[in-house]
């Protein structure tokens, strides 16, 4: 029974592959938590945690999803692939706004960060969760529909 | 699908987002209309990526100069030296060729540093190849003044990235990165044994970002100046970083007491005194990052007390927006530059070219030592200009001198610093092609006597057998602080960040709204 949930959550996913992915998923919220902080201090502190926290997300970003498409290239069991594409997809459209905020986290001084990092970092979370809940969503659905069948 | 449609409508959301950040490159900017005093000014851009193009050093072959004009010859002073910067030349016609790298030690503080330094490093030359020892001063001796170097003496060695040096009185003064050191030396020696005492100390490490510090002496002998740059490129690494920077200090040679003479210069170096009036110019680098065509780099003339806008603002009240929280007092304060040399040029070197013996257009104006962009698609600078000078201002066109240091997208050499050599040739200090150049009228002509970059005349001060001066004896008294003349303000601007002068209390507390 455990066996078999977990066999279908190796659907979505990959053993390697959803032990790193939360590493970009967190780096990316606390830069918007930093981003915040140093757009109510001025404190430059704080933009620098963002940029460490946005290349770092990048880096750990980058390191999971190649991780992820050599397991799922290895793996014989390739259901479920309407959920796979839907992470595929919104992975990379998470990585692909947070390269765009670490370019504009890369520029000098305030306008770094405010307006325009502070809005990438904030659409960066919220394209994070809503990728999540979606996942989520389509994998009940997949989940339901190979236990009927 | 329903998530690949979304998927699709993000895609292109990013795509408009990344063409919108990126900006256009204004390539058919005409880059003219930023020299002269009334630059031309577009408004800034925002570069999700800044345009950089460094070109890689290629260095020179044996029978490669740079290019001159007809009525000019252009010859190779001295070839393998390492990193030259700065030309100065002695009462007595010797010149002092400083050479030097950027100090290590530079904290890596955000992502962006690691990615920058390997890219500069590039520019520098600093490619494989075991790095030959630089951070010395070179003596060259002309001794039958025909343009050819008949001696060649390391003076100095393991100096702490030297740039400015100055000579008065027996004492030869260095600028490192962190200090004005005085040596005691007569004009003539071929080494130095003494060792030097600290007349001042200068802001210095660990980052250090605009290392070079440039010296000038005062037409009467009795102050130096010292070109301190700031540790940033607009303010971003904080204030407090920038206590005593981008900024000219006023140094009395006798106790070492220091004050800031003028601020809010970005990077000044190539400091000097026009021969005609005893007004102290400079040149300027502005900042990056705001468009290929922004901000002009410049020359100007040095007011005591003025303030030039760094990093709030730049050519008088035009705002840097990334500047946090904004000092709108203090844009108001700020003083508009002489003269624009157009933007990312790194003008380092300033000559003043009355006196020497280059032919009539040239004979009174300035020399302009620009090191050349990287915060551009194309490349700016790289060449030494001339700008004519009437009744000691600017007045004309910048026109180019020295050329062809660029071959395609390499760099066969960048100058640096500048000078009127002991018979009236211009000198230029080429760093990553490690050469002295020596500019000559085609005429052939030579002046009376050497005279030096300080402004001294050879016959003048060769009988000095001076006592010693002001460092022997501030030294004398330990650590005690050097005695000022006048009492310094409170705080004393030196250890103000930037260096203006401190605020008044109604002042104190900043704008916090966001």
């Amino acid at each position: 029974m455990s066996l078999t949930s977990a066999s279908t959550a190796m659907t979505v996913t990959t053993p390697v592959h959803s032990l790193l992915v939360p590493f970009p998923a967190v780096c990316f919220t606390l830069a918007l938590l930093t981003d915040i902080a140093f757009w109510q201090t001025g404190h430059i502190m704080w933009q620098n945690f963002s940029a460490w926290l946005l290349f770092a997300g990048i880096a750990f970003g980058v390191i999971s999803g190649l991780v992820g498409i050599v397991e799922f290239l290895l793996r014989s069991d390739r259901r479920a692939r309407g959920s796979v594409w839907l992470h595929v997809v919104g992975y990379v459209l998470v990585l692909g706004l947070a390269f765009v905020n670490n370019l504009v986290h890369a520029g000098d001084g305030w306008t770094a960060v405010v307006p325009y990092g502070l809005i990438l970092s904030a659409a960066t979370v919220l394209l994070t969760i809503l990728v999540a809940l979606l996942g989520r969503a389509v994998l009940h659905r997949t989940q339901t529909r190979s236990e009927r069948s | 699908m329903n998530s690949s449609a979304f998927g699709a409508k993000a895609i292109v959301g990013t795509g408009i987002l990344l063409a919108s950040l990126a900006g256009c490159d204004g390539t058919d900017f005409d880059v003219s209309q930023q020299i002269g005093p009334d630059p031309v000014l577009p408004e800034p851009t925002s570069e999700l990526m800044p345009d950089m193009k460094v070109a890689e050093v290629a260095g020179w072959k044996d029978d490669q100069t740079p290019a001159v004009p007809d009525s000019l010859v252009i010859t190779a002073y001295a070839k393998d030296l390492v990193n030259p910067r700065t030309v100065h030349t002695l009462p007595n016609g010797d010149v002092l060729v400083v050479q030097s790298r950027e100090p290590s030690g530079k904290p890596i503080e955000r992502p962006k540093d690691m990615i920058r330094g390997w890219i500069m490093s590039m520019a520098h030359g600093d490619g494989g190849g075991a790095e030959k020892e630089s951070n010395l001063v070179t003596l060259l001796r002309d001794t039958n003044r025909d343009g050819k170097v008949d001696e060649r003496h390391d003076l100095l060695t393991g100096l702490h990235s030297p740039f400015g040096v100055a000579w008065r009185d027996g004492t030869l003064y260095v600028a490192a990165a962190d200090a004005v050191l005085a040596y005691s030396y007569q004009l003539g020696q071929a080494e130095i044994t003494a060792e030097p005492q600290v007349l001042t100390p200068l802001p210095g490490g660990p980052i250090n970002h605009h290392w070079t510090k440039d010296l000038a002496l005062s037409p009467d002998g009795r102050y130096l100046y010292a070109s301190v740059g700031s540790n940033s490129n607009v303010a971003e690494r904080g204030l407090e970083a920038e206590k005593g920077r981008a900024a000219i200090w006023q140094i009395d040679r006798q106790t070492g007491a220091a004050r800031v003479f003028a601020s809010g210069l970005r990077n000044p170096n190539g400091l000097a005194f026009h021969p005609e009036t005893g007004v102290l110019w400079t040149v300027v680098n502005e900042r990056d990052e705001l468009g290929p065509n922004l901000v002009p780099d410049f020359m100007t003339s040095v007011q005591e007390g003025a303030f030039y806008g760094w990093p709030w603002s730049y050519y008088g009240a035009h705002v840097d927006e990334r500047v946090y929280p904004p000092r709108p007092d203090l844009v108001e304060k700020a003083v508009a530059p002489d003269y624009a040399l157009s933007s990312h040029v790194a003008a380092l070197g300033l000559i003043f070219s009355n006196g020497s013996a280059l032919p009539e257009p040239f004979a009174n104006g300035a020399f302009i030592g620009e090191h050349g962009s990287w915060n551009r698609n194309t490349f700016n600078g790289y060449k030494v200009v001339y700008v004519p000078f009437e009744n000691g201002r600017p007045a004309g066109k910048a026109q180019d001198v020295v050329t062809g240091f660029l071959e395609g997208d390499q760099a066969r050499g960048r100058p640096v610093g500048v000078a009127i050599d002991g018979t009236g040739a211009l000198l230029i200090a080429d760093d990553a092609g490690n050469t002295v150049w020596r500019v000559a009228g085609a005429d052939g002509r030579v002046t009376p006597n050497p005279v030096g970059t300080d402004g001294q005349i050879g016959a003048a001060v060769t009988s000095e057998a001076a006592p010693p001066t002001g460092p022997e004896g501030a030294a004398s008294g330990g650590s005690a602080p050097p005695a000022a003349s006048a009492t310094p303000p409170e705080p004393p601007q030196t250890e103000v960040a930037p260096a203006v002068l401190p605020r008044t209390a109604d002042e104190g507390a900043s704008p916090r709204q966001p």
